[in-house]
């Protein structure tokens, strides 16, 4: 059995920087993944090359066995990947249960001749469409906030709001780009037994962060990259023990 | 709080109150018995209907897509000639003419949006202006087919057998049927998943395309439907004037129709037909308004899309809700 995600060998340069340097890994069914490393290790450019928006200069990634580099990323959420990004990039001019519910585009088969016509199998995926969203804000408690501008909302909450839109397409790996950045305390629990319970409904989740308190609690497994290199990969408790990890990284940062 | 949720985007359309049927039924009929009431507007009120329609599309593709098109005269030339010529010369009806010539204006957008529309802003405008250019240096090159700058004498009235519409009276309900279907349909599309697609294609395509939606894709849609509006809007003006000519495709009326958008207002059902109608009572204002009218144009549309991004239309409604958060 393959595992869910194999990245292999990737290699990345921006100008003569080496952004990735021969990363490889792998996302085993049904763990959460953590991924970090100092500011510029090359995390957010291994999260653009795995979802297709930045091209590796070498290296390969498949997705259940399958190559999934070249793809466009519009292919991508058909195979079950989604991700988010580090600051929410919602459509602010639409409303938060609008926004959730294009998560689940892949899924939508109607085009704009049976949208404008409003043929029976348009309106029934509208309806549809609308009660995917309404239950994917019902999971995360924000069920109230539904009819508000995604513009409007404070940039924690819109963050979540794009967690909430990347499960509305029920994916089978979740890619989340340091999700807990700006939250308070509370919050971060809060998104701690999200992700917990994510999981538990069977979605895979490979998660970016910079809190290390969260990524040790909640993490299978832990991959700490440091200038485009990785240094260490395993259990969390095993991970914060190697010298390197302590030197590149906890040591580095105080 | 659920059920409402999920209202919002599924079945909100199906649930309209009755006393809001009455009421679009009533102006309905008023809207169609207006040449009865102003009988000397009957043809300004085709030609805004006329132009409704091609600001109406342009917006899908424009106002919620966020593609700018200058070209949309083009689509306009292949309705207005492709119809003419099409009854005239090979002697269809002028009810398989028109569609023929929409059919023809979708195609060319198909292929039009799979090359230009890679291109992005301010390259998309330049890309379509010169659409824009060569349809009209077409028209008025191909003496032989077009009729040069003089024009296309003698379209057929647009009719069915022995149904043939000559007045403008009847004119006026044919556009006013079109515009109607027209808004509908945009309404319905602009609601839907694929309306919503648009508005996140043009607000950030990387962030649209992680989702699940192909920008590429969406943008043609948008553009083949923008075509599709003004073919069949260029097929009504030969039909009811009997006569197509390059001044009616000409650049500054691709100008014009952006003006228009932006002057009244993207992204609504009814700033497009207020922006049409300003601009098209803007040279009745006496002869000197009429001779700056692109000057006028030009300082209108810097104006709004400086201080007023949604239109007069768009001011119009915030003010409205003001309004009536205020009474409440």
């Amino acid at each position: 059995m393959s595992a869910l995600l194999e990245v292999a060998g990737l290699v990345r340069s921006f100008g003569g920087v080496r952004a990735l340097d021969g990363v490889g890994f792998e996302v085993e069914e049904g763990e959460i993944r953590a991924v970090i490393g100092p500011n510029g290790a090359g995390k957010t450019t291994l999260l653009d090359v795995v979802t297709g928006l930045t091209r590796p200069d070498a290296g390969s990634v498949r997705f259940q066995g399958r190559s999934i580099l070249g793809l466009p990323p519009h292919r991508l959420p058909a195979l079950g990947l989604m991700r988010t990004f580090q600051a929410a990039r919602l459509v602010p001019s639409l409303t938060v249960l609008e926004n959730v519910a294009l998560g689940a585009q892949h899924q939508v088969r109607s085009r704009f001749l049976a949208a404008g016509l409003r043929l029976p199998r348009a309106r029934r995926e509208e309806a549809a469409l609308g009660q995917r969203a309404a239950r994917v804000l019902d999971f995360l408690g924000l069920a109230h906030l539904g009819e508000r501008r995604a513009g409007d909302l404070p940039a924690g909450l819109q963050r979540l709001v794009e967690v909430g839109r990347a499960l509305a397409g029920g994916p089978r790996l979740l890619l989340l780009d340091e999700p807990a950045a700006g939250l308070d305390e509370s919050e971060t629990r809060a998104l701690a037994e999200m992700l917990v319970a994510v999981r538990e409904s069977g979605c895979t989740i490979t998660v970016i962060e910079h809190n290390v308190g969260l990524v040790m609690a909640i993490s299978d497994r832990v991959l700490v990259l440091d200038a485009g290199t990785v240094i260490a990969d395993g259990p969390p408790e095993r991970v914060r023990r190697e010298p390197a990890v302590l030197e590149a990284y906890l040591g580095g940062s105080g | 709080m659920r059920a409402a949720g999920a209202g919002a985007v599924g079945p909100r359309l199906l649930a309209r109150p009755p006393a809001r049927a009455g009421l679009a039924v009533a102006a309905l009929l008023a809207l169609a018995a207006l040449p009865l009431a102003l009988p000397d507007a009957t043809d300004f009120l085709v030609q805004v209907g006329i132009l409704y329609l091609v600001v109406m599309g342009l917006d899908v593709l424009t106002g919620y897509a966020g593609q700018v098109s200058l070209g949309q005269t083009a689509f306009m030339a292949v309705g207005g000639y492709g119809a003419a010529l099409l009854s005239m010369r090979l002697g269809w009806p002028t009810v398989l003419s028109l569609p023929a010539a929409a059919a023809a204006s979708a195609l060319l957008a198909l292929v039009l949006g799979v090359t230009l529309l890679r291109l992005r802003g301010y390259f998309l405008a330049l890309a379509t202006l010169g659409l824009a250019v060569i349809a009209q240096g077409l028209a008025t090159s191909l003496v032989g087919l077009t009729g040069g700058p003089s024009g296309l004498v003698g379209v057929p009235n647009l009719g069915l057998g022995p149904l043939v519409l000559t007045d403008p009276a009847s004119y006026y309900e044919l556009v006013l049927a079109l515009c109607l279907a027209g808004a509908l349909f945009k309404r319905n599309l602009v609601r839907s998943q694929s309306g919503r697609a648009l508005v996140a294609v043009a607000t950030d395509q990387q962030a649209a395309a992680v989702l699940g939606v192909d920008p590429g894709a969406f943008k043609t849609r948008a553009l083949v439907l923008s075509a599709v509006y003004a073919s069949v809007a260029g097929s009504v003006y030969a039909d009811y004037f009997r006569f197509f000519s390059p001044d009616l495709i000409a650049v500054t009326v691709a100008f014009s129709l952006v003006v228009m958008l932006a002057l009244g207002g993207p992204r609504s059902l009814l700033g497009p037909l207020l922006g049409v109608v300003l601009l098209q009572l803007l040279p009745r204002a006496g002869q000197a308004v009429a001779l700056y009218e692109p000057l006028i144009g030009g300082i209108v549309l810097v104006l709004v899309v400086t201080y007023f991004p949604a239109g007069l239309w768009g001011g119009v409604r915030r003010a409205w809700e003001t309004l009536a958060r205020g009474r409440r």
